[in-house]
């Protein structure tokens, strides 16, 4: 009996279990999709709802079963298939999550984000060797966000291994970075810092310098004049920038 | 010149025949061989030979490596049914070759040479001793490319299902069976589909490829025609790694010569079937052996594994069904079509058939490639084929590479079996043995080989990178003398983690020395933590180095060498404090004075 079934005008169907519920899902969903429509909890720190599934933080590990075969998957980009049986709490998989958020924990241990995660998964303490400064945990949320919604495409990864890094090429401040600031703001870790001061915004680590625009009636610096720029000319807005939201608005 | 037919192809090959010239010399000339001079031998032979005039009856010709390593350069004289190797040869022993090959009745062998051979069953191999790898007339004399025009001859479906009945699987590690592979790819629906050729060898100390790609390039090519033939592939790419020129000067030759005589473009023998092949050169990333990450880097993108499904025979290079084997999986298939499916399963044991190279090294007498079918003992390959430990005692033998795992004396009568070397908790990889003695640490190889791999892995799982930077750590402070009895849990947990948690074939066998190690010499490990001793003597924080005032004669060699003046000769003693644990004493010292403690 299927429990519960979702999108009414589906095109390709398939039927999967997941935690003992069957259902009929879109053949274009993904676990953590389904997961989340049907209300069960999976943990994830390198994925956005805009972007891509890039399963890099392993965080949403989950256990599935394919014609008879066991698998642990990533739920963020494994899409569902026929017949496709998923436990997310199985003993193992909680045992692969704690261990993962404890190694996260000593990569970052002053992120809040990290640390609440880890409280939520029963997690208090690293047993793993904590690194000091660098809390970046390369779950290239910044990098995607930045090539997939601002189509800039400033930042990326580099090297590999334990070498790898995020960053703009050749570690020189990119000509493409347009200063948008989406890259701090959806870091897990603030690693990426945004700091405003005479008239100009400055993204660190990687020191890139915009310079910002002043509304023409207050005189508050209010955008990154290289966004303002794309923004009007992406969007066929002339003079939208002329006014900080304030002054636009009448409440200057 | 073109060869349009089979029929043309067929007196073709009769020409060939006759032109044979009645003594003809391979000089081993291999990356390994030239390394040792083989270019020079080839040289003065080929002077001695012209200044005698003998350049009708003497053919010389610089050949692939002939896998003999320890004995390089190796030279082959073939007279008529008459072989004699020569090991060692020097470029001044020119005239002597020259005149015994025109004098020799008898065959020769050296009995190092011999003992190497013994166990072996040299299919792939043995044509490295033949052919010329620039030459394709010199492969076609050999039998080359007869497979391919038989094969032209049949159904792909037909073809895909003598290698289904071969048992042939794949060579690169794994061991997928390769005619399921192939008909995975063949059963595709689509327009186009590509073949891909991994040349991507990068296990340290492993290079049984290479010689192939060096030695014998055609085999390769014969094969993939073939395999694109069946599978209904009309273009092929070979991905060698940058870091062997050698195989790519000679595959660039061979794809050029196979293209000239009408093996390789279009309508291939009157067949209509077309089919070209290009190289793809690797730019070192040992990640880019694993296939998903392969066929990113094809595309222009980093070399990061994707997930599977899709496999690459549904979606792979640009979307299309492909299908990637082993270059010495391609090697096989030339023989398999000539001497037919019940010859090939009718060697090797249980469900892996055939023969496998691997490259032995490491502390062995006998050095080398050492081609045996599947069913062979490791302690055969060791002991006999090897011909043992050079001085001391057998300890481990590392098996399949950074993904592979140490197997102890009392497995050595594990049988070359895909599945019989998985139980043990290593894998059968692509052919890397490495041998060891009690000289070796097995928390200093491990420690090497996670360090490989957390710099070689892509980067991109939590698990995978962290968790080998985790366990390397771990393993780096056990080896200074700092590890607590706690660690060897954490190395456990942490190795099934970074088994499950991980999305590749790398991360999901990284942790496998460690493992193997961890399960069959934990003594070693609580050595290190307990008594805070190394005892293979390797790990420098653990050891001490002293003068033993019995076995010294006092000739000051050790001083000499000794960098920061840590040797007091009068008393015998080696000052602590100086001393950096070189071991530049140690290894001066003839006496056997300077010990290890």
């Amino acid at each position: 009996m299927q429990e519960r079934c979702y999108y009414d005008k589906m095109k390709d169907k398939v039927e999967i279990k997941i935690d003992g519920k069957e259902l009929i899902v879109p053949s274009s969903a993904t676990i953590l999709d389904v997961a989340n429509e049907i209300g069960i909890y999976i943990p994830t720190l390198c994925h956005n709802d805009a972007l891509k599934p890039y399963a890099s933080c392993r965080m949403c590990l989950v256990e599935i079963y394919t014609n008879g075969r066991k698998r642990i998957v990533t739920a963020c980009n494994y899409k569902v298939e026929n017949g496709l049986e998923v436990y997310t709490t199985t003993k193992e998989v909680e045992k692969l999550r704690k261990i993962n958020i404890e190694i996260l924990l000593a990569k970052a241990p002053d992120s809040k984000k990290i640390q609440d995660l880890a409280f939520k998964l029963g997690v208090s303490e690293t047993r793993f060797k904590k690194e000091k400064g660098n809390s970046c945990i390369l779950c290239g949320l910044c990098a995607r966000i930045c090539e997939e919604i601002v189509g800039a495409s400033a930042i990326n990864f580099y090297d590999r291994g334990n070498k790898r890094k995020i960053g703009p090429p050749f570690g020189e401040p990119s000509e493409d970075c347009i200063g948008c600031g989406m890259c701090a703001y959806v870091c897990p870790t603030n690693t990426i810092e945004i700091i405003e001061k005479d008239g100009k915004r400055i993204i660190e680590p990687w020191g890139k310098e915009v310079k910002m625009k002043k509304c023409e009636k207050c005189g508050n610096y209010f955008i990154p004049q290289p966004l303002a720029n794309k923004l009007e000319k992406e969007f066929g807005l002339k003079d939208a920038f002329k006014y900080c939201p304030k002054c636009k608005n009448g409440k200057g | 010149m073109k060869i349009k037919n089979v029929k043309e192809f067929e007196e073709f090959k009769r020409n060939i025949a006759k032109r044979k010239k009645d003594i003809v010399i391979s000089v081993s000339s291999g990356t390994c061989g030239l390394a040792k001079g083989a270019e020079e031998v080839f040289e003065a032979l080929k002077k001695e030979i012209e200044i005698n005039g003998l350049e009708k009856k003497i053919e010389i010709k610089a050949t692939g490596c002939h896998g003999f390593c320890q004995y390089e350069p190796t030279v082959v004289i073939k007279k008529n049914d008459l072989e004699v190797i020569l090991i060692n040869v020097n470029e001044k022993d020119s005239k002597k070759i020259i005149e015994s090959a025109l004098r020799r009745k008898k065959s020769y062998t050296p009995k190092e040479i011999k003992e190497f051979v013994s166990k072996q069953k040299r299919i792939l191999l043995e044509n490295n001793k033949y052919v010329d790898p620039k030459n394709i007339e010199d492969y076609i004399a050999i039998g080359g490319y007869t497979s391919l025009s038989k094969a032209l001859n049949m159904e792909g479906k037909e073809i895909v299902e003598i290698v289904k009945k071969s048992g042939l699987r794949g060579r690169g590690g794994a061991g997928f069976p390769t005619g399921k592979k192939w008909d995975m790819c063949r059963n595709q629906k689509s327009d186009k589909k590509y073949i891909i050729c991994n040349a991507d060898e990068g296990d340290p100390g492993a290079y049984m490829n290479r010689a192939l790609l060096e030695g014998n390039p055609h085999l390769i090519i014969e094969g993939m025609i073939i395999g694109a033939y069946a599978i209904g592939a009309d273009e092929g790419i070979i991905y060698v790694r940058s870091e062997y020129p050698l195989a790519v000067k000679n595959l660039e030759i061979a794809i050029k010569q196979a293209e000239e005589y009408g093996f390789l473009g279009e309508n291939i023998l009157s067949s209509g079937f077309n089919f070209k092949l290009k190289i793809f050169e690797g730019a070192g990333a040992f990640v880019c052996g694993e296939e998903t990450a392969l066929i990113s880097s094809i595309e222009g993108f980093a070399g990061e594994p994707r997930l599977r499904p899709p496999y690459p025979a549904e979606k792979g290079l640009y979307g299309k069904p492909t299908n990637i084997n082993n270059v010495e999986t391609w090697a096989n298939v030339p023989f398999i079509i000539a001497y037919g499916w019940k010859w090939f399963s009718s060697i090797g044991t249980g469900k892996s058939k055939g023969t496998k190279i691997f490259s032995l090294v490491g502390k062995v007498k006998n050095t080398g490639l050492v081609e045996v079918p599947f069913g062979t003992t490791l302690r055969e390959v060791i002991y006999e084929i090897g011909g043992g430990i050079k001085d001391g005692k057998f300890k481990a033998v590392q098996i399949g590479g950074p993904s592979g795992g140490c197997i102890p004396e009392k497995s050595l009568d594990k049988k070359l079996d895909y599945e019989e070397i998985s139980e043990s908790g290593a894998i059968m990889g692509s052919g890397g043995l490495i041998v060891m003695d009690e000289k070796t640490c097995v928390v200093d190889v491990a420690k090497y080989f996670t360090n490989f791999l957390r710099y070689e892995s892509c980067g991109k799982c939590n698990s995978c990178r962290e968790g080998l930077n985790q366990m390397y750590a771990i393993l780096d402070r056990i080896t200074k003398g700092k590890g607590k009895l706690e660690d060897l849990t954490l190395l456990e947990e942490l190795g099934e983690y970074i088994k499950k948690a991980s999305l590749c074939g790398l991360g999901k066998t990284a942790p496998n020395p460690v493992l193997t190690t961890l399960k069959y010499f934990k003594n070693e490990y609580l050595a290190h933590i307990k008594e805070k001793k190394c005892p293979a003597g390797v790990c420098k924080e653990l050891i001490e180095y002293s003068i033993e005032k019995e076995k010294c004669v006092g000739c000051g060699k050790c001083n000499e060498v000794c960098s920061t003046g840590a040797i007091d000769l009068e008393n015998y003693k080696i000052e602590k404090e100086k001393c950096i644990k070189c071991g530049a004493c140690y290894e001066v010292c003839k006496k056997g004075a300077i010990t290890i403690k």
